[in-house]
């Protein structure tokens, strides 16, 4: 067997287990309109580790709003309250920064009764920045709308909306 | 740079971080216990293969989330387990940084390998296989 190919399966090993460090970030986070923010469903003694892997252990200061560009455009947008938009801000960020593709990340607000969720699902680099695409789902008066967008992450850690 | 590559412990690193435990050994060769779980959901049309792009889609998500400063690459304080040989042997431009590129580069090379009916996609088995594989 020639030698690359011995590690390169030392690599595939890696990237596996990488990526598995990913997914198995799972359980539903959720932003409250309380101003808390709570991440449930990571159970287990996987907790320590995952937290560390995905959110940075510390290391990673998550930027306070996602910038440049509507969040939530069209009508829905139109009938949002300022609240219900810091929430939506605060879920995206959550969910670019810390969510695996297809893991959703909901944002409530108890207040307007409206809620909408978040979730990354394709993640790549564009010019030295990553980039996330995303589908949002809002409801209001319980009628659920749903968009796509993308985001990417600005140096400063913020993340613009770019389509 | 045979034996550098042979110790490539990325794994190990990773591992620790996804099972967020005790270091449990992913030494060369040890198939990560949740490594199906990860195939079914890296496998997003569920047709039970990955093909390429499934697989590149995976393996960014998995820099992305290592890159815990989102620097865009990876150094190898990183990857503590991982041989500075065997880093040195991934880094392709040596720079001391492993960038998504010099992974995806050689991870996919790695995906043609493992595909040993080379039909373009790995399964389960063809993916275990190659991780099994014993490395020198």
């Amino acid at each position: 067997m020639e030698p690359g190919i011995l590690w390169r399966g030392n690599v595939l090993r890696a990237i596996a287990v990488v990526a598995l460090a990913a997914w198995v970030l799972t359980g539903c986070e959720s932003v409250q309109g309380s101003p808390k923010t709570a991440i449930g469903g990571l159970g287990g003694a996987a907790v320590g580790g995952l937290i560390a892997a995905a959110a940075g252990g510390g290391g990673t200061a998550i930027a306070a709003s996602v910038i440049g560009g509507a969040l939530v455009g069209g009508l829905a947008g139109n009938l949002l309250d300022q609240r219900d938009r810091r929430l939506a801000n605060e879920a995206a960020q959550q969910a670019f920064e810390t969510a695996p593709s297809g893991k959703a990340v909901a944002w409530t607000n108890p207040d307007s009764g409206h809620s909408g969720t978040i979730t990354p699902v394709r993640t790549y680099q564009s010019n030295g920045r990553y980039c996330r695409e995303f589908q949002q789902t809002v409801t209001i008066g319980g009628r659920p709308e749903n968009s796509f967008g993308t985001a990417c992450r600005m140096p400063d850690g913020a993340w613009q909306i770019v389509s | 740079m045979r034996l550098a590559c042979g110790t490539l412990l990325l794994a190990t690193a990773a591992l620790t971080l996804a099972l967020g435990a005790t270091r449990v050994g992913a030494q060369t060769g040890t198939v990560p216990s949740d490594l199906r779980a990860w195939f079914k959901a890296a496998d997003k049309n569920g047709d039970g293969r990955l093909d390429g792009e499934e697989f590149r889609l995976a393996v960014i998500e998995g820099f992305y989330f290592r890159d815990k400063e989102r620097k865009g690459y990876l150094t190898p304080d990183q990857l503590p387990e991982a041989s500075q040989d065997a880093f040195n042997a991934a880094d392709v431009k040596h720079d001391g940084r492993l960038t998504l590129e010099e992974e995806l580069n050689a991870l996919l090379k790695d995906f043609e390998a493992a595909d040993v009916d080379k039909d373009g996609t790995l399964t389960y088995e063809e993916l275990e296989a190659y991780v099994k594989r014993p490395s020198r």
